[in-house]
């Protein structure tokens, strides 16, 4: 690889992405400016962030990874991703949001939340749980993003971190959220690009779709005994029904991921940038063909790369990932992406998409930082000031950086999903009853969102024995990893914590509601 | 007396239709066929293949019906 080209290609992608952050700085002159980039944002630069900051390295090299574990069953959650992720929630979350935001006049998400039920507890509780847990998934997506560097570039992966990290949190502190869209519009775009070529490439390689998939269903055979007997029939095969794998792919990936995602309070923000439902609408087109081309693809090759690691290597990609011979070397999902960009494709191409993967870090890291920074400045502290939301940036920065040189490897994909999970259990149910129904009330919103945050909590340190035999609290207290067996053991807290928190919002709104509350709902939900 | 029908070809002739099927080496049932659709076999895998793009399209279909509709 001709480091010269790659460090001007670099260069210049940076030295654009940093000009748009000063014209953002030039443009961001108050508060809100810089926490919903003034309420009226173009459509396309709100998909374009929606969408960016939506699909990040973890989707790509993390659960692109998983899928060249598990297979194009993955493509369930790409289904999700659109359905879910951008038709309802733009169709029937969106809409609703910019039109309840704007009657509110909120400017985060805890506020919408705290200002729908009345309550500045709700809005510091929500801001707390944000502040607490997004430096989780901040940092799974830069561990994606500095892996990619770390294999293109051949520096230290400390190194990779640091420097990754402080380029985001410049253009983050500097342009607030104008920053965001407009850095985020140029990556998304590059993002694309760079996918789509993926995409052709792999299939162009592999003699065609149909030749492709044909080929990876002839895999079936190479399946490992230890994945085998675990559920895995094969990479164009659902796993067996009620197996381990299919327990992790349904419930953890598929659900965790793709509901999860209409309570990321990230994304949420976005809804507010915009001046009205027409926007939402028009923003819908760009969102879908955008996510069917990120994570779509992403999972398709992921898949597809096991084919082309038996042709070269005669391993499966997740066997191709390490060296038997080495002394502490393992197999490692979030090398399986970056290891088939650098074989498989040509020289060039691993230039664009080392830009297209730093793009969809950045895109992404910067909401986190923002939606970070701007939980504790101005929910937590409830502070107005400009200056103090952004040096909130630097202990976004900080906090991620500590969890991103603590976390293991392979962890890129379930750090997401615990990160979607904890969202979804906790906000997902008083979201929802915030622009549908009049009948939550504060207590109600309260209770479902304490016991969503410690069902997920409890079941993530005690069930889940992925996470946590990671954490190792339970083995800790009980002396083994997990205090339940097959399947529980596999189901994923979302399962659980997010009906729980729904029920419980449900019966303590109606057990304690009053007349004077009813009358207050009724006036915030009210549309114009 | 000989037939000339299928695997019978050159073989003597039976005079009780039906007991030469038990005879014959091949299986009783006909093996299923495995049909692929994009050379995936699993219905549940092509199946959301082709989701993804309808869903996609769904959206791009939804925003420009209403382009111009400000609810």
């Amino acid at each position: 690889m001709n480091k010269a080209v790659l460090l001007t290609i670099i260069g210049v992608y940076l030295a654009v992405t940093i000009g748009l952050g000063y014209l953002a700085y030039r443009r961001t002159r108050t508060t809100g400016d810089y926490l919903i980039a003034g309420g009226n944002a173009h459509p396309f630069l709100m998909a374009m962030a929606y969408g960016s900051t939506f699909i990040s390295t973890s989707a790509i090299v993390g659960f692109g990874g998983a899928a060249g574990v598990y297979g194009m069953s993955l493509l369930w959650l790409t289904f999700c991703n659109i359905f879910i992720g951008i038709f309802l929630a733009f169709v029937l979350y969106g809409k609703k949001t910019t039109v309840i935001g704007k009657d509110l006049e909120a400017k985060t998400f805890p506020e919408l939340l705290g200002k729908r039920y009345n309550s500045v507890f709700i809005q510091r509780f929500a801001g707390a749980v944000i502040m607490i847990a997004m430096p989780l998934y901040a940092a799974a997506v830069m561990i994606g993003a500095a892996r990619f560097i770390q294999e293109t570039l051949g520096i230290g992966y400390t190194m990779a971190l640091l420097s990754f990290a402080l380029i985001v949190a410049a253009y983050v502190m500097s342009g607030g959220l104008k920053g965001i869209l407009y850095t985020d519009a140029f990556q998304g775009s590059i993002m694309f690009a760079g996918m789509g070529i993926l995409l052709l490439f792999t299939y162009n390689k592999l003699g065609g779709v149909t030749a492709a998939h044909q080929a990876l269903t002839g895999l079936a055979s190479k399946v490992p005994p230890s994945l085998a007997e675990k559920g895995h029939l094969g990479w164009t095969a659902m796993p067996v029904l009620g197996s381990e794998i299919w327990w992790i792919v349904v419930s953890t990936l598929v659900l965790g991921v793709g509901v999860g995602v209409l309570a990321q309070p990230q994304l949420i923000t976005r809804y507010l940038t915009v001046s009205g439902p027409r926007e939402i609408n028009r923003a819908v087109v760009v969102g879908g063909v955008f996510i069917l081309m990120m994570t779509g693809v992403a999972f398709a090759v992921g898949a597809l790369s096991n084919v082309y690691f038996v042709q070269e290597t005669g391993k499966i990609a997740l066997m191709a990932t390490f060296d038997p011979a080495v002394a502490g070397s393992k197999p490692n999902v979030d090398l399986i992406i970056p290891m088939y960009i650098n074989k498989a494709m040509p020289q060039w191409f691993s230039y664009l998409f080392m830009i297209t993967l730093m793009a969809a870090a950045m895109s992404t890291l910067s909401g986190q930082f923002h939606a970070i920074g701007s939980s504790l400045g101005y929910d937590l502290v409830k502070n107005n000031s400009l200056k103090l939301n952004r040096a909130c940036i630097i202990v976004a920065l900080l906090a991620t950086l500590w969890i991103s040189l603590k976390l293991p490897v392979s962890i890129i994909a379930t750090a997401t999903a615990i990160f979607f999970g904890i969202c979804a259990a906790t906000f997902l149910p008083a979201y929802t009853a915030a622009l549908y129904w009049k009948g939550a009330n504060r207590a109600g919103v309260i209770a479902s969102m304490m016991v969503g945050l410690s069902v997920s909590l409890f079941m993530l340190l005690f069930t889940h024995g992925k996470e946590s035999s990671l954490l190792g609290l339970c083995q800790y207290i009980f002396g083994r990893p997990s205090l339940v067996g097959f399947p529980w053991v596999v189901v994923d807290p979302i399962v659980i914590a997010l009906p729980v928190s729904t029920l419980v919002m449900i019966g303590v709104s109606l057990a304690t509601r009053s007349a004077a509350e009813v009358r207050t709902a009724d006036r915030a939900v009210a549309v114009k | 007396m000989e037939t000339n029908i299928g695997w019978y070809r050159g073989k003597k002739f039976r005079p009780f239709p039906g007991t030469a099927f038990f005879c014959q080496k091949r299986p009783l049932f006909k093996e299923k066929e495995v049909k692929q659709v994009l050379g995936i076999p699993d219905p549940q895998i092509w199946l959301v293949y082709l989701l993804c793009i309808v869903s996609s399209a769904l959206c791009v279909i939804y925003g420009t019906i209403n382009w111009n509709k400000d609810v």
